[in-house]
């Protein structure tokens, strides 16, 4: 009872990587800073563990402060198809659920043990009355979210599975060498072998 | 959902009687008592979620819902400890009537408290009565109605 919560006090706080993420794109005073905080709950996930299942309403926005999830859908053959990964300064949601109330169309869990802040869409509402610059912040999210949704569904339609996995490592290395290789399959629309076979090419061209 | 203060009369009526509908994370500073408390849990209903922590801070980060019956005393020290993990989050206190009252809601101005007053029994194998349930958030507050409806639904 007495344990780790000095430590932690002392050594980090729960909302590091939050503004770091933030500072990125807007400056928020310390009082700005302090009414942000207010408006969400920290929440540590255990590995395996659901933050949102198919089916159920999106009740939250999820920032990661630290670890590993990803959103998914698994279809009628009980095959899981990859939408999204996040991690350390990432967003993670169903956003239509999350917005609309409807049931969310995918699942997101945990890869890793976690460390997420929620913020639930009558408190996101409230700051962004309260906090117009996380307003600027959020828009400036948004549009970077539709360029890469843009830019995936090109590659998708355009590239060859070798040339998405390449694109995918040039653009994001961390991706390749921190998430499982069959989930990178399922993200890339291919089957594990394939991958494993385009893996080995690539190597052998080196 | 943790339960904080698990080994306290109250707590451990709660933990008994919420382990079968939901999956509980035991908190108290006694670990053995409060693996005492877990295993026989664990040996009467073999079905249920229940795990412990002997801190409240994880216990609180971890939960979605934190049900707090300590007894009073301890009560500021663990509010200092989990204020900052329990934003935005139903916090349930449950007391008995007679001890003396903390506001829980002043110690976690950002936590939405709901306060749970039960009438005193002589032993934890009697049933007790709410007589008083409290606070502003309406979730919250519907949330707790749901807990005592479903984990006391005989006595209430």
């Amino acid at each position: 009872m007495f344990c780790c919560a000095i430590l932690i006090a002392l050594f980090c706080s729960m909302f590091d990587v939050f503004f770091l993420h933030i500072a990125d794109k807007v400056i928020l005073n310390e009082a700005e800073k302090a009414l942000v905080k207010s408006y969400f709950s920290p929440k540590k996930l255990r590995k395996k563990q659901y933050l949102l299942q198919e089916g159920d309403a999106c009740k939250y926005l999820a920032f990661v402060e630290q670890g590993l999830l990803r959103s998914y859908n698994v279809d009628d053959k009980a095959v899981e198809h990859m939408l999204q990964f996040a991690w350390e300064g990432w967003w993670i949601s169903d956003t239509y659920s999350f917005l609309s109330g409807e049931p969310a169309a995918y699942n997101i869990d945990a890869i890793e043990d976690a460390e997420l802040l929620l913020i639930t869409l009558p408190h996101f509402e409230e700051m962004m009355l309260q906090v117009p610059r996380m307003e600027r912040y959020f828009r400036i999210l948004f549009q970077k979210n539709i360029i890469s949704k843009e830019r995936r569904l090109l590659s998708s339609i355009s590239l060859t599975a070798e040339e998405k996995y390449l694109r995918l490592q040039h653009s994001n290395p961390e991706f390749v060498q921190r998430i499982p290789q069959h989930l990178i399959a399922s993200y890339l629309g291919i089957t594990p072998e394939t991958l494993s076979r385009i893996r080995k090419t690539i190597v052998q061209k080196k | 959902m943790a339960i904080i203060g698990a080994n306290s009369k109250i707590g451990t009526l709660l933990a008994e009687r919420m382990a079968p509908t939901y999956d509980l994370l035991l908190m108290d500073s006694s670990s053995d008592e409060l693996m005492a408390l877990t295993n026989s849990i664990r040996l009467q209903q073999p079905a249920t979620n229940i795990n412990s922590l002997a801190c409240c801070r994880e216990a609180s980060w971890e939960a979605d819902v934190i049900v707090v019956a300590p007894a009073m005393e301890q009560l500021p020290a663990i509010a200092e400890k989990i204020k900052e993990v329990t934003n935005r989050k139903p916090v349930i206190h449950f007391s008995q009537t007679g001890a003396a009252t903390i506001t829980l809601q002043e110690l976690l101005p950002h936590a939405n408290v709901v306060v749970v007053e039960l009438e005193a029994a002589a032993s934890t194998d009697r049933l007790q009565k709410v007589v008083r349930l409290g606070g502003v958030d309406k979730e919250a507050l519907k949330l707790a109605g749901e807990i005592l409806a479903r984990s006391f639904a005989t006595t209430l």
